[in-house]
């Protein structure tokens, strides 16, 4: 990411729980359901959803809503870091940095800081699938953003110099959201083991080593080839017109030249057939157990039914991880699952916090034995039909922030191949039941199939 | 639908600047507006009912959803000064229960509409929110109420909530960013000031269940409180289902928490935070704020944002992160609060970084006070805050959220409307007064947190400034803990420390081993005795001295590997040995004195061979020598003795019942024959605990007591065991 999230201090440090971790969720759509028959139907002006391909490819998506005189735009670039080649782990997240160190006509730095003029707010983050850059300003600001995500996409000027600065914020913030946070060093262990022979196995911070490796010929490569209109999704989402829009993406993107892209990189994980595990004794005070179910990647029709399995697992204070491990044994303070879903491949997210006092054994047992349950047990229609409720109104709260329909807009095209994916949540959940349930859960969530995190104090709780 | 005034450039005025700019190359001055129009807000309807509630409703029908946010004004500054975390605590236990609905109804009935219920304290309001469809508007209004006006506080709750509060104060310590952070707070405010406060262990095991119903009682009162209820509502129809469900709540006089004046800055105060294998090290530096309603707030935030509050517009990010590539972020900050806060700048550097970092960062923050900023600098920031406001805005939350603020500040909802113009008629001579004013580099509060062995070989942390005036916490003390100067921490970090693990390293000898290992099976195995960290035991007994009886009563703690801390009362008062592992002290009669070395010795003695229970733990230390030296009878049972030598020759024989092997006595012979008597063994936290113990000297009775309770692992602070 460019810049920190919170780039002020949380007002208070007296904040709930609190739970740590560098998990990039990449969220998976949801859904809208008989709702929209109850109420009266979304006013026009909310939720038009229109496409376009321009001539060089460039995907140009538009979401309608004049509710407030705002847009959010997303420039997702089908390039992440699994596409690093080994040796260059490091390389998507660095590129993304050094798209803000100027162009032919943007000096370094000023990207941002025409945005911030423009009273606007800016950043950008890397995956595994996908590199993406975002902008949310007043809606008249449009055509600046345009123009600045055009120059980004065609023009960059890529330095020595810059690079060996940026080299060592990109560093910076590996120390900062990995090497010293000790629940990050879990998960990275966990995704190494669990996506061990793909590039998977590795997130998007890369390597200390390979960092210092990549040239700035490397970085040239790489903008070459992935930054190319064919290769990425505008995403428009707020008080615009359509026509508009296309306008002015036609203005700004319509004279960068096509790629030839490389053939896409299928990658598939051979089935486990043994459930992986590992300790690891860090300085940490909250222990935490990490673990995940190999899934399928995004396209499988059975994420769908997973979601609601996690749902049903995790949501609320009524779920049954909740209910079972932090209310009933009270062995965790906090427990959760849900399915982190690449294109490729994916991995059921599971985990439990606990407190040094409780023996992390008891806690793993305590863990699977409750998602297990799933496949031994028909879950009862209440519960299927309180995470069919939650799924929706989940989406239609998420309508109320452009930024949150623009991600999910962009995701759609950008992972599950199709921005209509986003829509279609408010009828995919319907038809799910709960033997769909049991047989996902059965499919999916054995121990052979499970690979698994602990991580504990050193020597002994302090 | 909501209308909007902004004003709208023409698709063509919009292309004139795009084309001028592709003109202008890599120097560009994008269009200012000068835009001061007002901004316009949706419908807002607000009544103030009866019992005080004033209820808020905004009308913004663009999707069927409805938020309700109740704010009272209960935070940390509310809190008792040994009860930090109540506010959040009390806030947490609201959905945990009322008098109609246990907690596991409350979280099916919210879960299964799909919406959302929460409360979250901070340092001076408490935001209790419901979030739901439209449809189910009554659930969230009924749920909301309830949980506000009848919470039950059950037990069974509490202590679900205390684990999970606890939890979250040992997380704090993994975040370096947020444990600075604290450091930082603690730096500025001390304890004296609720800002300087931090959740604790032990402020957390502190609270009662009284402490919530009072804290609750006292601050949730519908004259304490508004609420405001946002989204697809039309305001006629909720305020009258409002007063329905808030009818019964009662109106009270909510006594006012003044606030104390924390200590003045002089100079640098360097605290830093010893986090061994840090690799980074953080840098929070900071002094004192102002309230959000000051006159000079507006400019003092535009300067703010020329300074480090505007990200890549911000000088400190330029210099620090774009042109030196020290750090991935830095900012500085005001927050919002009703009375002076903090200002700070934070940020953070690989190791070898760190002071070069903490100096460039105090050459640029000196720069800003005496140069002040520029016309151009001014109107970048103005650009941004006026023109960046209509994003708060654009959700239901982010308006629900500013409404509120402006009504909690005391400001009328004009502030919104006239934002625009408040910030760009600021001008360039107020934004200047308001940096000599309102920043000080001077006078500063520093933390760094790293490993200390950052400090290695330095003699000064900066120039002018010793290492002598650098003091050292370790990161698992409480934030509040008594830092020690920079070369007392090193020498207490040097110490020995005596055994942390419970691990087989003595020399014993074959059948020494074999009668041990019946001892840790009768107390349930050695993995039990080895989670243990410290204990707790009352005591009440006399005292034989020279004829006399001295009757008292005691209570000791013992923190392994070699902390102690006993208090005495007794008839002519009180007395308390304490000793933190290297040094001891003796408080009573209103001084402190250092303990002497004979009373060290024994102090060291009591804790690894005198305790019945903690003297299996002497098997972690490798110079000590075990070895099996007969029989023997205790009060007419057989006994099997075990002779402990410590690396320093000293020399133990601890007789163990030869049936239940629990320790009956331990005899020391030295100038006098010294013995301990363990009787009446009862189970109690887990372990076979002497109810009965008695003291011997030459055959003489010198003590004798009965305990009275005893505790496993309560958590005591390192801070119990330094001087007073």
């Amino acid at each position: 990411m460019r810049l920190m999230e919170a780039q002020a201090p949380k007002q208070t440090k007296r904040t709930t729980l609190w739970i740590t971790g560098a998990v990039v969720i990449v969220a998976v759509a949801v859904a809208v359901l008989a709702v929209w028959t109850l109420t009266k139907p979304p006013s026009a002006a909310v939720g038009a959803i229109s496409a376009y391909t321009l001539d060089n490819g460039l995907r140009v998506i538009v979401y309608q809503d004049t509710t407030a005189p705002v847009v959010s735009v997303n420039v997702w670039y089908r390039v992440g870091s699994r596409d690093e080649p080994p040796g260059k782990r490091g390389m998507a997240h660095l590129m993304e940095h050094m798209a803000y160190k100027g162009s032919k006509n943007v000096g370094p730095e000023e990207h941002s800081k025409l945005i911030d003029q423009a009273g606007g707010q800016d950043n950008a983050f890397t995956a595994d699938d996908v590199t993406g850059y975002w902008a949310r300003l007043p809606k008249e600001k449009l055509d600046l953003a345009l123009y600045l995500f055009a120059e980004q996409m065609h023009n960059l000027v890529l330095t020595q110099e810059h690079l060996d600065s940026e080299r060592e914020v990109v560093k910076e913030e590996w120390r900062v959201r990995l090497e010293n946070q000790p629940v990050s060093k879990a998960f990275d262990k966990f995704r190494d083991i669990a996506f061990a022979g793909t590039p998977y196995a590795k997130g998007p911070e890369g390597y200390m080593e390979d960092l210092d490796n990549i040239t700035l010929e490397d970085l040239q490569n790489f903008y070459q080839t992935y930054y190319a209109p064919n290769n990425a999704v505008l995403v428009v989402a707020g008080d615009v017109r359509p026509d508009e829009v296309l306008s002015l993406a036609k203005k700004h993107f319509g004279g960068i030249p096509k790629a030839q892209l490389p053939p896409p990189i299928q990658i598939s994980l051979p089935p486990q057939t043994q459930m992986r595990e590992e300790t690891l004794e860090m300085a940490v005070q909250l222990p935490v157990i990490i673990g995940g179910y190999q899934l399928p990647g995004s396209g499988h029709p059975d994420q769908p039914i997973l979601e609601i399995a996690s749902f049903i697992l995790s949501r609320g204070q009524s779920s049954r991880l909740y209910k079972q491990l932090v209310r009933e044994q009270q062995i965790s303070v906090a427990a959760g699952g849900f399915p982190l879903v690449f294109k490729d491949l994916g991995t059921m997210l599971i985990y439990a916090f606990f407190t040094p006092d409780k023996d992390p054994a008891q806690v793993k047992e305590a863990l699977l034995a409750e998602i297990e349950r799933l496949a031994s047990e028909p879950i009862d229609d209440k519960e299927l039909q309180k995470a069919k409720n939650q799924l929706t109104a989940q989406y239609i709260f998420g309508l109320d922030s452009l930024s949150s329909v623009a991600n999910e807009l962009a995701e759609a095209e950008v992972i599950y191949g199709d921005y209509r994916e986003f829509e279609k949540a408010k009828t995919k959940y319907d038809a799910i039941t709960a033997a769909d349930v049991q047989r996902v859960a059965q499919t999916y969530f054995k121990r052979e199939n499970l690979t698994i995190v602990t991580l504990k104090p050193e020597g002994g709780a302090q | 639908m909501r209308e909007f005034t902004v004003r709208q450039f023409s698709v063509l005025s919009v292309m004139k600047w795009a084309l001028a700019l592709l003109v202008l190359g890599s120097v560009v001055v994008w269009a200012q507006q000068s835009n001061v129009e007002p901004i316009q807000l949706p419908p807002i309807k607000t009544v103030t009912l009866e019992n005080g509630l004033k209820v808020m409703v905004i009308e913004q029908p663009s999707l069927p959803i409805v938020q309700f946010s109740l704010r009272v004004r209960a935070g940390a500054i509310h809190e008792p000064t040994d009860r930090t975390g109540l506010a959040t605590f009390t806030a947490m236990m609201l959905r945990q229960g009322t008098t109609t609905r246990t907690a596991d109804q409350i979280s099916e009935a919210i879960d299964f509409v799909g919406g959302s219920l929460g409360a979250s304290a901070d340092v001076e309001r408490t935001d209790v929110t419901a979030r739901v469809l439209k449809k189910d508007f009554q659930v969230g209004l009924d749920l909301l109420a309830d949980i506000v006006q009848n919470p039950t506080f059950p037990e069974k709750e509490m202590g679900i909530i205390r684990n999970q509060l606890l939890a979250s104060v040992r997380g704090m310590r993994d975040d370096p960013s947020e444990l600075a952070s604290a450091h930082l707070d603690f730096a500025l405010f001390g304890t004296i000031h609720p800002l300087g406060r931090s959740m604790s262990e032990s402020s957390i095991n502190a609270i009662t269940r009284d402490d919530l119903v009072t804290f609750h009682g006292i601050y949730y009162r519908p004259n304490n409180a508004v609420l405001a209820v946002a989204g697809d509502v039309k305001a006629d129809e909720v305020i009258s289902l409002v007063k329905k469900a808030f009818e019964n709540w009662q109106r009270a006089d909510i006594p006012p928490a003044p606030l104390p004046e924390p200590v003045k800055l002089q100079g640098y105060k360097v605290r830093f935070v010893h986090k061994p294998g840090q690799t980074q090290t953080h840098i929070e530096i900071g002094h004192f704020g102002l309230a959000v309603t000051d006159p000079d707030y507006i400019p003092t935030v535009l300067a703010n944002y020329v300074l480090g509050g505007g990200a890549f517009s911000s000088r400190l990010l330029q210099i620090i992160r774009s042109k030196a590539g020290k750090t991935y972020s830095i900012f500085s900050y005001f927050p919002s609060y009703s009375f002076p806060g903090y200002f700070r700048i934070s940020t953070f550097t690989r190791n070898d970084q760190a002071f070069e970092t903490l100096q460039l960062v105090l050459d640029e923050f000196k720069k800003f006070k005496e140069g002040g900023i520029t016309q151009e600098e001014l109107q970048a920031a103005q650009d941004n805050i006026a023109g960046s406001y209509i994003l708060r805005l654009e959700t239901l939350s982010g308006l629900t959220t500013t409404i509120l603020n402006n009504d909690f500040f005391g400001f009328s909802m004009d502030r919104s409307r006239n934002w625009r113009k408040l910030v760009r008629s600021v001008t360039l001579e107020q934004a200047n007064k308001a940096i000599r004013d309102r920043f000080d580099p001077e006078n500063l509060a520093i933390v760094l947190l790293s490993d200390v062995k950052i400090l290695e070989g330095r003699t000064e942390l900066l120039p002018g400034l010793s290492i002598e005036n650098v003091n050292v916490v370790d990161w698992l003390e409480p934030v509040t803990a008594r830092a020690k100067p920079y070369e007392e921490f090193l020498a207490a970090l040097a110490a020995p420390k005596g055994p942390t693990q419970l691990e087989w390293k003595a020399q014993i000898t074959p059948e020494a081993k074999a009668l041990l290992e019946r001892a840790f099976a009768a107390q349930g195995g050695l993995e039990k005795v080895a989670q243990i960290r410290d204990t707790y035991t009352k005591v009440r007994g006399s005292y034989f001295q020279g004829g006399r009886e001295i009757k008292i009563e005691s209570e000791v703690w013992i923190k392994l590997p070699n902390k102690l801390k006993q208090t005495i009362k007794f008839s002519g008062g009180e007395i308390a040995y304490i000793y933190n592992g290297m040094q001891g002290w003796v408080q009573g009669g209103g001084r402190i004195q250092d303990m002497p070395a004979e009373l060290l010795a024994e102090v060291q003695n009591a804790i690894q061979l005198d305790d019945p229970l903690l003297l299996l733990w002497t098997i972690s230390y490798e110079g000590y020598k075990f070895e099996l030296a007969g029989q023997g009878t205790v009060d007419g049972r057989e006994a099997q003795i075990l002779r402990i030598t410590t690396a320093k020759g000293k020399v133990a024989d601890i007789y163990f019942d030869a049936e239940r092997f629990l320790p009956l006595k331990g005899l020391h012979k030295g100038d006098k024959i010294k013995e301990s008597l363990w009787s009446d063994y009862r189970h109690i936290a887990g372990f076979w605990v002497p109810f009965v113990q008695k003291a011997l000297e030459d055959k003489e009775l010198t003590a004798s007591f009965e305990v009275l309770d005893f505790k496993i692992n309560t958590g005591v602070g390192d801070e119990q065991f330094e001087k007073p």
